[in-house]
């Protein structure tokens, strides 16, 4: 049984406050990484950031579904087809999600070509 | 009816997936058991850059190609629920991965010697276990192909 319950797409938006939260605590200096935060390490500190709130918000989302989960077994998380959300945001996210499922090796190849290169050029330990 | 649950979840479908865990788990002793004491301080901050491409450019790129043919190949349709255990695996993936972002985030801001980012750590290994790091940047590849580059395929009858 799919499974749209209030409560999931509640726990997805809990996950999107997360998100911009951490980040906009990043960008305003409330949340202190340490003294590179503030010199020219600033931009890739706050990109590494954005990345560990991204993760920080989908353990969120699924710490819910091993918990809904364990409570009903029958339970099926919806997948990326079955996805619903708020109404300005649902007629955008199908059309990209319909040029993207047409172009998957497009954007599978520019990706790995991509990381190929910034790796290359811009990667400093 | 508990029974029947348990013996789906533990099927001799989970073998691949038990299998994996186990070698995985025994690849961390071993490496833990050869490097614990490892000295970081001859590890390199800089490698030059490789203008030609080499074969470890051209097995990821391949491996990538490979994970994208892999959706080619027959497989079950899924009919009940993922269950429980792979649910608790996403989460540990995904709780790992976010560890380890915080740890970088912090390591790159603290600009101390004491804590090098992840990368570093990555050079190390780039010099020290120049085929381990080949493998996993394999997998990797094979992974994301697979992901990616997804094709349906088709389903078993």
């Amino acid at each position: 049984m799919i499974t749209h319950s209030r409560r999931r797409i509640g726990t997805i938006w809990l996950g999107i406050l997360v998100f911009v939260a951490g980040n906009v605590a990043d960008a305003a200096d409330w949340i202190r990484w340490g003294p590179g935060q503030s010199d020219g390490n600033r931009l890739w500190v706050l990109a590494s950031a954005g990345l560990f709130w991204l993760a920080v918000s989908t353990a969120v989302v699924l710490l819910y579904d091993v918990v809904a989960t364990a409570l009903d077994p029958d339970r099926r998380p919806p997948g990326s087809t079955e996805l619903i959300g708020p109404r300005p945001l649902r007629q955008a996210a199908e059309w990209i999600r319909r040029r993207a499922a047409d172009h998957t090796a497009v954007i599978g190849a520019g990706g790995l070509i991509a990381g190929a290169i910034i790796g290359h050029l811009v990667w400093k330990p | 009816m508990d029974r029947v649950r348990s013996a789906a979840r533990f099927g001799p479908h989970a073998a691949v997936p038990l299998a994996l865990v186990v070698v995985a788990l025994g690849l961390c002793v071993a490496a833990w058991l050869r490097f614990h004491e490892a000295s970081t301080s001859a590890c390199p901050t800089t490698f030059s850059p490789d203008v030609w491409p080499t074969g470890g450019l051209a097995a990821v790129i391949g491996a990538f190609l490979l994970g994208g043919l892999l959706g080619n190949l027959p497989h079950k349709r899924l009919a009940g629920a993922y269950g429980l255990l792979t649910e608790l695996g996403l989460f540990a993936f995904v709780a790992i991965v976010a560890l380890a972002w915080g740890y970088e985030t912090h390591a790159l801001a603290s600009e101390s010697a004491s804590t090098p980012p992840l990368t570093f750590f990555v050079m190390c290994a780039r010099l020290d276990e120049n085929d381990w790091t080949l493998v996993v940047f394999i997998l990797a590849s094979l992974l994301a192909g697979r992901w990616l580059w997804h094709r349906p395929g088709a389903y078993l009858p």
